[in-house]
């Protein structure tokens, strides 16, 4: 039966219009991911209006191929001017930057691309064994678990934002708010509109989207007038030949990196609001912590590559597995395509693989379609990145901008969409400048019709608000999204305070409860198993003295902010 | 006492914001059949926004911000955001005017106005913006009109 689902999907995928497409969205993710200051979110949204006119299957197709070869192309910049193309290949450039500077830098390129690919594959994987796995738990899921599975997709997204987590949460919240302006889908009741007409329809998700991360990023980047006239990259990249055979030898002499750092990405993927940008570090830190010799790391060793290139990659496959499972995206970009599935009619959730089985597999076909035209595609972008990065930033910024507002107005054909994008973009702009993060956002307003719809179905089926507490999948996204908030002031607390002594072991402990409660026998099995590790850290904290060393260095939330 | 601070700002602006909205769910229309009103989300989630911007005006108070330490200038300020507010007066500019000028004329003046405003002046510059602005507004237009078929706003002036 899966196996037919594949081949159908293939099928689809594999027409020649659709491949031509998805190269060209490819490249164009490889050269958006390659200059700094434009990210991957930024390409994938603007490849959005492009989609519309399209089937779903070819319009997610595209969408998939922007955003692989946008995770690729990341590495290009950091490898060869050490200015990371995206966040998400920061942690590449600590060795791929000195590798190139040492006189291999095809060598350099040739593992961060074939890392990129095998990291992708490997979360392929995954995503074809897990999501329909993870969709049959989903079943389980009634208005309750759902409510709170929207609480702590927030609640995590919000609790990355590091120190700013109050910021976090009001962005999230602002997010609801703003998805709540309009009619009501039940009632038709106009709720904020302060009788303006054209609020009754209340805000597309795409011009709110592009406003708030690609107009205001753009004029974010456009604010310092020195900068906006250079070069975006002033370097000496020249063209240069990928040394395939060897990075691949050298990747598969160090195929325990590979694995570790994929799976991290496969890991930080699933989680709702995480993604390559914390799972590049978190992977090159594994990596470090794992090497013999860590001192040598950050001097171009190729291990300091695969790890941050193979779990960046990764992240989508795991992404993509929350989103088609459980309707709940795990980034931003899988947030642009859920908005591109509902343009679509098409309404991810627990029962979409098995409702739409050829669009859901096309979905998985396209990821690695979209890896395998990124590897043929990367030599040829290599050196139309060092064309384009001659252009000044302001040049290119303008046609975008003015791009923006095309497809914009392609979605609905009205202005009123332009004048969201303005105030979306303004919004954007002043959000970034007093340091809120606008992930929660988004995926507030993507959810939030999601959380009313469902909050609604369970106090009417039931007033009795103790079910969220009391049913099992309920509690157990409640339990996960306290700690979330509580996380942030566990890493100040941590080797200060003697509750933090207690905040590791208590997760598996408080997440045993519900797991036994949902009874059965692998989920009490995996209780015990909780209960045992949560013990196990008690005694390594115990014969320590109950103390915790305050964590060295720079941390993942500090560098993901920078 | 301590200086006001951006933050403050923020949070109590929140929360008068928080306030309006909550004073509108009051305007709500009826709905008798409905189980749930449709008041119910949205008083939810202001209040909860409420709640927050209250904790973000303490926090704000407790921990000043470093933007505090900086004497704030109208003029610095205006300098350092030039790009942005030109950036967006010239996007307002082409939207007041788009039912006029229409997306192909209005696109290629905002294109060339932002450039000329952005850009350096040299006369180079000046024909290399006309030239960016003619071919990617011009492309783009052909684009979506005739390889998307979407209608763009074509305005009053250039004939149809």
């Amino acid at each position: 039966m899966i196996l037919e689902h594949i081949i159908a999907a293939v099928e689809a995928v594999a027409d020649p219009y659709t491949l031509v497409l998805m190269a060209v969205g490819v490249a164009a993710g490889l050269l958006a991911g390659a200059i700094p200051g434009f990210t991957i979110t930024m390409a994938v949204i603007l490849t959005l209006p492009f989609t519309f006119g399209m089937d779903a299957v070819r319009g997610l197709a595209v969408m998939i191929g922007v955003f692989v070869g946008g995770l690729s192309g990341g590495l290009m910049a950091g490898i060869l001017t050490g200015i990371p193309g995206t966040p998400s290949s920061v942690a590449t450039t600590f060795d791929g930057f000195p590798m190139a500077r040492g006189g291999r830098p095809g060598l350099a390129l040739g593992i961060g691309v074939w890392s990129s690919f095998f990291g992708g594959m490997i979360s392929a994987c995954f995503l074809m064994a897990l999501a329909p796995s993870l969709a049959r738990i989903g079943l389980e899921f009634g208005p309750w678990d759902y409510f709170s599975l929207v609480v702590f997709a927030l609640t995590i997204t919000s609790s990355l934002a590091g120190k700013n987590m109050l910021k976090g949460v009001i962005a999230g919240v602002a997010g609801l708010l703003i998805a709540a302006i309009g009619e009501d889908e039940t009632s038709g009741v106009a709720r904020f509109t302060f009788e303006f007409d054209d609020l009754r329809q209340g805000f597309d998700f795409l011009p709110v989207l592009v406003g708030l991360f690609a107009f205001s990023q753009l004029l974010t980047d456009l604010r310092d007038t020195a900068k906006a006239q250079r070069p975006m990259v002033i370097g000496q990249a020249k063209h240069i030949h990928i040394e395939h055979k060897a990075a691949v030898k050298a990747i598969v002499a160090r195929w325990t990196t590979l694995l570790r750092s994929s799976l991290i990405g496969v890991f930080v993927g699933i989680l709702p609001g995480a993604g390559g940008t914390i799972a590049n570090i978190l992977a090159y830190d594994q990596a470090k912590k794992a090497s013999k010799h860590p001192e040598q790391f950050g001097s171009g060793l190729p291990e300091g590559i695969i790890a941050p290139e193979s779990s960046n990659n990764a992240v989508e496959g795991g992404a993509l597995i929350t989103m088609m499972a459980l309707g709940i995206p795990g980034d931003v970009v899988t947030a642009v395509m859920l908005g591109a599935l509902l343009i679509h009619n098409i309404a991810p959730s627990p029962t979409f693989i098995s409702t739409e089985p050829v669009l859901a597999y096309s979905i998985m076909v396209s990821f690695v379609f979209g890896l395998c035209i990124m590897l043929a595609l990367q030599a040829l972008c290599l050196r139309v990145f060092v064309q384009v990065t001659r252009i000044p930033l302001y040049r290119l910024g303008t046609v975008i901008l003015i791009y923006c507002a095309i497809g914009v107005f392609a979605l609905n054909n009205i202005v009123f969409d332009l004048w969201t994008l303005f105030w979306f973009g303004l919004l954007g702009y002043a959000m970034r400048r007093f340091e809120f993060p606008l992930a929660p956002m988004i995926l507030g307003v993507v959810l939030g019709d999601n959380a009313e719809i469902n909050l609604i179905r369970a106090l009417a089926s039931d007033s009795d608000l103790t079910l969220f507490v009391t049913r099992p999948w309920s509690l157990f996204f409640l339990t996960v999204a306290i700690f979330s908030i509580a996380f942030p002031w566990y890493q100040h607390a941590r080797g200060v305070k003697r509750w933090a002594v207690f905040y590791l072991p208590a997760v598996p402990l408080a997440l045993s409860l519900p797991l036994f409660m949902m009874g059965g026998t692998v989920r009490p099995l995996i209780a015990a198993g909780l209960i045992a590790f949560a013990g196990w850290l008690l005694w390594r904290r115990y014969r320590s003295g109950w103390a915790l060393p305050p964590k060295q260095g720079e941390s993942t939330m500090e560098i993901r902010e920078s | 006492m301590r200086r006001i601070n951006a933050d403050v700002v923020i949070a109590l602006l929140l929360m008068v914001i928080c306030a309006v909205f909550f004073v509108e769910t009051f305007a709500y229309q009826k709905v008798h059949l409905a189980i749930i009103g449709s008041k119910l989300w949205p008083r939810v989630v202001v209040v909860a926004m409420f709640l927050l911007a209250s904790a973000y005006l303490v926090q704000s108070l407790r921990l000043p911000s470093k933007r505090a330490q900086q004497p704030w200038s109208l003029t610095q300020w205006l300098r350092d955001n030039r790009n942005v507010i030109g950036s967006f007066a010239f996007y307002g500019l082409f939207l007041l005017t788009l039912p006029y000028l229409g997306m192909l004329l209005g696109g290629t003046l905002f294109v060339f106005g932002a450039l000329t405003f952005l850009g350096r002046r040299t006369w180079l510059n000046h024909a290399i913006h006309i030239a960016i602005a003619v071919v990617s507004v011009g492309f783009m237009w052909w684009v979506f009109t005739h390889a998307l078929g979407v209608v763009l706003p074509e305005g009053e002036i250039l004939p149809r």
